[in-house]
C-alpha cells in the first residue's frame, strides 16, 4: 500500500507531521467544547504524550482519533461539568471613537446576550458553529475532524444559527 | 429554494461574491452575518504550535529515557556548550558584558541556570563576584530574565531596581518615558525612584509618559520573544522605535502624528508585513528607501 506500512508513529518525523497536522484543531475544539476554565493547551500536550507511549500501538490512521479520545477523557476527569465559560475577547482599541456611550452600552448588552446564548448552547453545536463561522472550516472539513457525517455538520451549524438568533432578535 | 442554495453555499464558504449579493436583502442572511461578526469575538486563542512542540518534547525527554534522535541533537547542544563555557571562561573570566545589536536577540546563560534573552539595542553587563549572595546585573533596553531561585537577583537600570529571589520578568526601558515590566512566573518587586511595587505572576506594570498603570496579563511571555512586538494602548512614537530597532531604520515621521495610541503587533521578520500592520490601521502609508522608511497620512 502506501509508505505507512513501513513508518509508525514512533518515527520522529511522522509524529512532527501529526502533531503539525491536529494540534491545533484539537487545541480549538477542546477550547470550543469546554471553555477557558481547562487550559486547552496542556491537554493538547497531555495527549500526545501519551501518544508518544503508545506509539507502537497505534497506527497512524488511528492516531487522530485517539489523540481526540484521550484529550477528550482527560479533560473531563480535570472537570466534573462545570458551567462553560468562553472569554469575551477585548475589541481592538480604537485610537479615537465616535460612538455616542449609548451605543456602546447597547453594544455591550448585546455582547454578553450574545455570550450566554453560545455558552448555552450543546456543545455539539458550538463546536460546529465555531469552527465553521470563526475557524472558517468548510463542512466537509469539520466533518472530518469530529467524525460524524456532512450532513449532521451542516445540521448542527443551522441549528445552532437558529438559536442565536431567536436569542438576540428581542435587541 | 434557490435562497436555501445560496445559504447553504455561503455557510460553506464557497460563495462567490457576486453570488453573495443576491442575498442582501434576506432577512436571515443578515441575522446570520451579524451573528458571524459576533462570535468572532469568541474565537479560541492561538495555540503556538512550535513552541508547544518544544515543550512536548521536553516532556516526552523528561519522562522517557532519550531515544536516538534526541541523544544527536544532546550531543551537538553538550559541544555548544562546553565551547561556549570555554569561550566565556578564557575571554571574559565569567563576567559578562552583552551588547544586542539592531535586529538581534541574545541569549545569554547566567551562573547558576539562569538565562536572560536580550531584545535589540540592548546591552546587559554582569559580574559574578559573591553571585551566591546577590546577583547583580545591570541592564539598559529590553530583556526577558528567567531567574532561578536563589539569593536575591537585583537588575539595576536608569528607572531604578527589580529584586526577585526566583521568578520570570521582562523589563522594557528604552527611553524614559517608557517602562514596561511584566512577571510570568513568581514575584519581583520593583522600585522606581523612592516608590516600590511588587508584581506577583501575570501581571504588569507600565509608567509611559509619566501615566503608571498597573495591569493583568494574560500571555505566558513576552511576544518578542517569538519574534513579534506586541503593544496595547501605547503611544506610536514608542512602537515606531521599536521598529527601528529590529530593522534598523531611520524614520521620516514628521508630517504624521505620533501621539496617537496603538495597539497591535508587528513581526520581525518581514518589513512589509511589520510596517502594514502598523500603518493600514492608522489609516498611514509608507514609502521604503534602503534603510530610511516614510511614513505619511493616507490622503496626502
Amino acid at each position: 500500500m502506501n509508505k505507512s506500512l513501513f513508518k509508525n508513529v514512533c518515527d520522529k518525523v511522522v509524529f512532527e507531521r501529526l502533531y503539525a497536522k491536529h494540534s491545533k484543531n484539537l487545541h480549538n475544539f477542546l477550547y470550543y467544547k469546554y471553555g477557558e476554565a481547562i487550559n486547552p493547551e496542556d491537554k493538547v500536550q497531555e495527549a500526545f504524550v501519551k501518544l508518544w507511549e503508545k506509539c507502537k500501538d497505534v497506527s497512524i490512521e488511528k492516531a487522530k482519533s485517539f489523540l481526540f479520545t484521550v484529550a477528550n477523557n482527560k479533560t473531563l476527569n480535570a472537570l466534573k461539568h462545570k458551567k462553560v465559560v468562553l472569554k469575551y475577547n477585548q475589541k481592538p482599541v480604537k485610537s479615537h471613537t465616535n460612538e455616542t456611550p449609548e451605543f456602546l452600552l447597547e453594544e455591550s448588552e448585546f455582547m454578553q446576550r450574545f455570550k450566554n446564548a453560545l455558552e448555552s448552547l450543546p456543545e455539539g453545536q458550538r463546536i460546529a458553529f465555531m469552527m465553521n463561522r470563526v475557524e472558517g472550516k468548510k463542512h466537509q472539513e469539520i466533518a472530518d475532524i469530529l467524525g460524524i457525517s456532512r450532513k449532521a455538520v451542516e445540521k448542527r451549524i443551522y441549528t445552532a444559527l437558529g438559536k442565536l438568533r431567536e436569542q438576540i432578535k428581542e435587541l | 429554494m434557490e435562497k436555501k442554495n445560496l445559504l447553504d453555499r455561503w455557510l460553506d464558504h464557497s460563495l462567490s461574491e457576486e453570488e453573495r449579493t443576491l442575498l442582501q436583502d434576506d432577512e436571515r442572511f443578515r441575522a446570520f452575518e451579524t451573528i458571524t461578526q459576533a462570535a468572532q469575538y469568541f474565537r479560541s486563542p492561538e495555540l503556538d504550535a512550535s513552541s508547544s512542540y518544544d515543550r512536548l518534547l521536553n516532556t516526552i525527554e523528561t519522562k522517557k529515557k532519550k531515544t536516538n534522535w534526541r541523544k544527536y541533537a544532546v550531543n551537538i547542544a553538550a559541544v555548544l556548550v562546553i565551547g561556549f563555557l570555554t569561550y566565556t571562561t578564557i575571554f571574559s573570566s565569567s563576567n559578562g558584558n552583552y551588547s544586542a545589536d539592531f535586529g538581534e536577540k541574545i541569549a545569554i546563560n547566567l551562573p547558576g541556570d539562569s538565562q536572560v534573552l536580550l531584545n535589540a539595542k540592548s546591552n546587559l553587563m554582569y559580574s559574578n563576584e559573591n553571585w551566591s549572595d546577590e546577583r547583580n546585573v545591570a541592564m539598559q533596553g529590553e530583556a526577558y530574565f528567567n531567574v532561578t531561585e536563589g539569593a536575591p537577583f537585583i537588575v539595576t537600570s536608569l528607572f531604578g531596581s527589580i529584586t526577585t529571589t526566583g521568578a520570570k520578568f521582562n523589563v522594557s526601558h528604552h527611553s524614559k518615558n517608557y517602562l514596561a515590566v511584566a512577571c510570568y512566573e513568581g514575584t519581583i518587586e520593583v522600585a522606581i525612584g523612592n516608590m516600590n511595587y511588587t508584581l506577583n505572576k501575570g501581571e504588569q506594570l507600565s509608567l509611559i509618559n509619566s501615566k503608571l498603570v498597573r495591569e493583568d496579563i494574560a500571555a505566558p511571555n513576552p511576544t518578542w520573544i517569538n519574534n513579534k512586538s506586541y503593544f496595547k494602548s501605547t503611544p506610536l512614537t514608542f512602537i515606531l522605535d521599536e521598529l527601528a530597532r529590529q530593522y534598523e531604520l531611520e524614520l521620516e515621521t514628521e508630517s504624521i502624528d505620533k501621539s496617537v495610541i496603538f495597539t497591535g503587533s508587528f513581526t520581525h521578520q518581514d518589513l512589509d508585513t511589520a510596517l502594514q500592520s502598523i500603518t493600514i490601521p492608522l489609516k498611514l502609508s509608507y514609502t521604503i528607501d534602503g534603510t530610511k522608511v516614510r511614513l505619511v497620512n493616507d490622503d496626502e
